[in-house]
């Protein structure tokens, strides 16, 4: 018996203004955008292989991180298309990833040492809150 | 000149501050700025031999004015990315070649990009043993390439562009790149083939990694889509060195870290 794989791609969400904090993203609607995405540039064959595998496992609005989930196969549909991903609420967005893990366990090391290293960039600008909201990273590991 | 290792990106459009800090943010270290002459606009530059003499008898009391523009001059310090200029020349005729490499500013230029806009260019810049400054052929996909042209252009090390940032924002645009890529598969198995980005704004840069994944749908394979933005980039870069130099090799050399 072969485990099923999965495959989790951190990606990290920029805006044009970097200061627009009140940028809302729902899980749904980034879920609906990557498909039509994928859809325009895989044809019905990449939609239908990663419709039934393909999720949105966490959002992050204040970090601006979210995690993907898929099957172990299309998972390359899914990172060819992420930098044509441009538009989302009628904004301009931009997507990069971040890291390619097998098992949530490892992205959310990954997403924390990466706040760490954030955090201790700009430790003498910020406060002490936004501090904590930087580092706060809950729910990743509900599953 | 001091090449680095890393991530590398030929062809930016344009330069501020803003491109600057997310190329540094993405882990870039070297980049190229680009600078577009368009030769059919500024004059015919005659291949025919005769036509030239009678020519030059004519257009030589006529002031020479150069056809080439100076560098864009870009003032920044910052040690983590280096910035390069590069000329990309759009020609119709063998001659205005010529013309181009014997411009006194060629010489600021790192690397020398060539556009070739029909046929007879592409075929004459790959057969003539003169062109061998050349660094990068642009294409678009107008151009009918031979396996033959491919191979010879291999050997002489030119590389082959794609850039990815017409495809992000245009519909056709995306269509025609992908297809001229996968023309570069029929022809000539991806050989020699870098991506580069083209941008004009800062939201058209990509992270190093997704650029690897896009190469993957440009039809290149996982080992030369990292190519075609490290190791591909950077032989153009030594290259460009040793025919600055005439000498007959370049290496770099970068201090070791012993860590025991």
């Amino acid at each position: 018996m072969v485990r099923y794989k999965n495959r989790y791609l951190v990606v990290q969400l920029r805006t044009l203004e970097d200061d627009n904090l009140d940028f809302k993203i729902s899980d749904r609607e980034l879920q609906i955008t990557v498909l039509n995405m994928i859809k325009s540039l895989h044809g019905d064959f990449g939609a239908g292989a990663i419709k039934t595998c393909f999720k949105v496992r966490y959002c992050n609005p204040t970090t601006r991180i979210i995690i993907f989930k898929t099957r172990h196969g299309p998972h390359q549909f899914l990172s060819s298309v992420i930098p044509f991903i441009n538009k989302l609420q009628e904004k301009q967005i931009q997507l990069s990833t971040l890291y390619t893990g097998a098992s949530m366990f490892q992205c959310y090391k990954f997403i924390q040492n990466y706040q760490k290293d954030l955090v201790r960039k700009i430790t003498d600008t910020i406060s002490e809150k936004t501090k904590e909201k930087m580092l706060n990273i809950t729910n990743v590991l509900n599953f | 000149m001091k090449v680095p290792y890393g991530y590398f990106d030929l062809r930016v459009e344009r330069v501020n501050d803003h491109i600057i800090n997310t190329f540094i943010e993405y882990g870039y270290t070297l980049i190229a700025v680009n600078t577009t002459v368009n030769c059919s606009l500024l004059g015919v530059g005659n291949s025919n031999r005769k036509k030239r003499k009678v020519d030059e008898c004519n257009v030589e009391n006529k002031e020479e004015n150069d056809w080439v523009p100076t560098p864009k001059l870009i003032n920044h310090d910052n040690f983590k990315l280096k910035i390069v200029n590069r000329l990309t020349v759009q020609i119709s005729n063998i001659g205005q070649l010529h013309r181009i490499s014997t411009s006194q500013h060629l010489k600021s230029y790192n690397i020398l990009a060539v556009e070739p806009l029909n046929d007879q260019v592409f075929q004459d810049i790959v057969t003539s043993s003169s062109t061998s400054s050349i660094d990068i052929i642009t294409c678009n996909t107008k151009i009918s390439i031979t396996p033959k042209q491919y191979t010879i252009a291999t050997e002489k090390n030119i590389y082959f562009e794609v850039s990815y940032a017409p495809m992000l924002a245009n519909y056709i645009a995306c269509q025609d790149t992908l297809s001229l890529a996968h023309l570069f598969h029929m022809k000539g198995k991806s050989k020699n083939v870098i991506v580069s980005s083209g941008a004009v704004n800062k939201l058209d840069i990509r992270n190093p990694h997704d650029v690897m994944n896009l190469g993957i749908l440009l039809g290149l394979s996982r080992k030369q889509s990292k190519e075609s933005i490290t190791q591909g980039c950077y032989s153009i870069i030594l290259q460009r060195c040793m025919k600055k130099k005439n000498d007959k090799s370049a290496f770099n050399t970068q201090p070791r870290k012993i860590t025991s």
